[in-house]
């Protein structure tokens, strides 16, 4: 009984709401409510809003899971604004234990019209997918469940052709453009070619300084590896200068080293 | 060639960096303005969203709501220069819109990236909306190819002669 009691709590939140809140079945009152998973498919919850005391079912409907949403500020619950006369709307409960959020799936006016506000996917029912369910020995909310069961679900967002078509689309509204404004200022392009000619420039100086003038004076007195790196870069003259360069070097060092001896 | 090179870049490079750090030119006390404090950002409103008027400020966007009227009001910003805080803008940021005659609050709802060509963006809604619009990605080099969207939502309008009173 314990076990069965945790396993309940994993499934469920307690919703507690100060103005009227809508679902995709109803609009609740402000109250206490337990929310929980009635039926769960790979692709599906069936979710039941409950009133917290009378444990009477006020609100089942179809939540699509959604990996995206996360949670805010640790709230188990997410919603869709107020927007004019309408309430603020159930977006997504974050199930306790669950990698995944129940995104609420509305009517297809509703999403669209909450789409439209809100600029974002909003999952919506196909109602083309309805299948007729067998009245006999059911109740009322296993019928619930079960048209629930039969529905598929697509997302619609904003741009979607289907809001346009909608009776939520306001046919006389244009786009004074065709794109949205140009928002790139030339100023980090400048800074580049800027910066890259600069560089060129700079570096092109530095090359020109490293060139043939500067280097036999420098390479005189060194060691031969830097004779051998003057020699690529000037030719077989440089080298011969060098290499004319050290032998009278050595030959002065043996005149020394004689007279020295004497 | 190499002199010319090093000038050349340099005034380049010099434009660019003045550009970049530019203040807005238009005359603040006088115009319609967008301030978000918690960015400390706070632009005057140009007529369009032509290139000369997004040097100066934030661009009204043509065939959207004015600033003051209801509706949704559009502002576009370059990424690089004046609407360069909006990569830390977050849901829940207040906006205002300040006019000599209305100053309204916004809270921002929702920020996205969109097309270019996706200018369902601009449409009205059922509630009075600001839709603040600049190129993504933020550290893209010259055109980018995409939007950044912030829309905020209408929380309050308050009479400037009396800030108290609604």
């Amino acid at each position: 009984m314990i076990l069965l009691l945790a396993a309940l709590a994993a499934d469920a939140s307690t919703l507690e709401l100060r103005q009227p809140l809508k679902t995709p079945q109803t609009v609740l009152a402000p109250g206490t409510y337990m929310v929980r998973v009635a039926d769960s498919l790979a692709d599906r919850k069936i979710v039941e809003v409950l009133d917290a005391r009378s444990r009477e079912v006020r609100s089942t409907f179809l939540a699509a899971p959604n990996a995206l949403l996360r949670k805010e500020k640790g709230e188990e619950f997410s919603f869709w604004p107020a927007a004019g006369s309408e309430p603020a709307a159930l977006r997504a409960w974050f199930i306790p234990g669950e990698a995944r959020a129940a995104e609420a799936v509305y009517e297809k006016n509703a999403a669209l019209a909450l789409a439209k506000e809100n600029l974002a996917p909003v999952p919506a029912i196909d109602p083309e997918s309805e299948l007729p369910v067998k009245k006999d020995g059911l109740s009322k909310q296993d019928l619930t469940v079960l048209k629930l069961w039969s529905l598929n679900y697509q997302r619609v967002e904003a741009g979607d052709p289907q809001l346009q078509a909608g009776p939520l689309a306001n046919a006389a509204w244009q786009p004074a453009q065709s794109r949205l404004p140009q928002t790139a200022s030339p100023n980090g392009l400048l800074i580049l070619l800027g910066a890259l000619m600069l560089t060129g420039g700079l570096v092109s100086g530095r090359v020109v300084r490293l060139g043939p003038p500067a280097a036999p004076e420098a390479v005189v007195e060194s060691a031969p590896v830097v004779i051998e790196a003057v020699t690529a870069c000037n030719g077989e003259n440089v080298r011969e200068e060098l290499e004319f360069e050290r032998r009278r070097n050595l030959r002065l060092e043996r005149l020394v080293e004689t007279l020295r001896q004497k | 060639m190499r002199l010319f090179a090093i000038l050349a870049g340099g005034i380049l490079a010099g434009w660019g960096t003045a550009g970049y750090l530019a203040p807005p030119s238009a005359a603040i006390e006088d115009a319609a303005t967008v301030r978000i404090p918690r960015l400390s950002l706070r632009l005057p409103i140009q007529p369009d969203d032509s290139e000369t008027s997004l040097r100066q400020g934030a661009g009204h966007v043509r065939g959207t709501a004015k600033p003051g009227e209801p509706g949704n009001v559009a502002l576009a910003g370059h990424r690089d220069t004046h609407f360069r805080p909006l990569r830390h803008i977050q849901k829940g940021d207040e906006v205002w819109l300040e006019t000599p005659r209305s100053r309204v609050l916004y809270r921002v709802f929702e920020t996205r990236v969109v097309d270019p060509a996706d200018t369902q963006v601009l449409a009205p809604r059922t509630t009075n909306t600001l839709t603040l619009i600049t190129c993504y990605p933020f550290q893209f080099v010259g055109h980018a190819p995409q939007r950044f969207i912030a829309v905020a939502r209408e929380e309050a309008q308050l009479n400037p002669a009396n800030p108290l009173t609604p």
